[in-house]
């Protein structure tokens, strides 16, 4: 009896796994039809940070520099977001 | 050290054309790189918007607050300002159709041109205004970098920077 439970709980968990990973494929062709925006984003880093940068330093191997780390920094913040509220909409 | 000659000179020049001031004080790599940055990124988001995104008016269904940011690029958004003097006056548009304001209904309800250019090109209308602005405050650092300098320049007088106290064994 114990070990007919324990299987159905697995069988659930298993179930709700596969959900989670089928919704999670079905939003590739959503990023692919959005590309646009995405390439519109990465644009927006790039001269954002070097803009910013380059109102911190003068020299311009350390602006490149400078620019780089603002423009990865912001990057780590869209995907953390992105996970964030993937996983929170994934779970309501 | 930087010269910045005339700063005041340099931030109103850097304000009417992006690396304008940086050009003046001689600083050319940085006059290339926020002209090609700001200024790119503000022709750009023209072109998205199909060259309707960059427009004044303080009309009742349309207050264009976002002017204000697009207004930080200088002179490539002043023609903006002639336009709505114009269209005031009941003169036809001088830049054919750009920079001037859409036409809108004194109500919600009836579809105007403003409605259709959000219909036929949503993306291209968001992400133009968005680029225009994103350009606009860009060229305020650049002007006050114009202005001030560097934030993390080279001290004027060497000597002057802060050095750790000296430790005592």
């Amino acid at each position: 009896m114990r070990c007919r439970h324990t299987q159905a709980k697995r069988s659930a968990l298993r179930r709700a796994v596969r959900d989670r990973m089928s919704s999670l494929f079905a939003m590739v062709p959503a990023l692919a039809r959005s590309w646009f925006e995405l390439a519109a984003l990465v644009h927006l880093i790039a001269v954002v940070s070097l803009v910013y940068s380059g109102t911190r330093r003068e020299a311009m191997r350390e602006i490149l520099y400078g620019a780089l780390r603002s423009g990865l920094w912001i990057s780590g913040f869209f995907v953390l977001f992105f996970v964030v509220f993937y996983l929170v909409a994934a779970w309501l | 050290m930087i010269d910045l000659r005339d700063p005041r000179l340099a931030a109103v020049l850097a304000w009417l054309i992006p690396g304008a001031g940086h050009l003046y004080q001689r600083r050319w790599p940085k006059a290339a790189l926020f002209f090609i940055c700001i200024l790119g990124t503000f022709l750009y988001g023209m072109v998205l918007g199909e060259c309707r995104v960059v427009y004044a008016s303080w009309r009742p269904n349309d207050r264009r607050l976002q002017f204000v940011c697009q207004l930080g690029v200088g002179l490539p958004s002043l023609p903006a300002v002639v336009e709505w003097v114009r269209q005031r006056n009941g003169k036809p548009p001088l830049f054919g159709g750009c920079y001037r304001a859409p036409q809108v209904s004194g109500s919600t309800n009836i579809p105007d041109e403003l409605d259709r250019l959000n219909r036929d090109n949503p993306l291209g209308w968001d992400l133009g205004t968005v680029y225009t602005m994103i350009a606009g405050l860009l060229n305020l650092l650049a002007i006050y970098d114009a202005y001030a300098g560097p934030a993390h320049a080279v001290p004027a007088h060497p000597g002057q920077e802060k050095r750790p106290p000296p430790r005592r064994t």
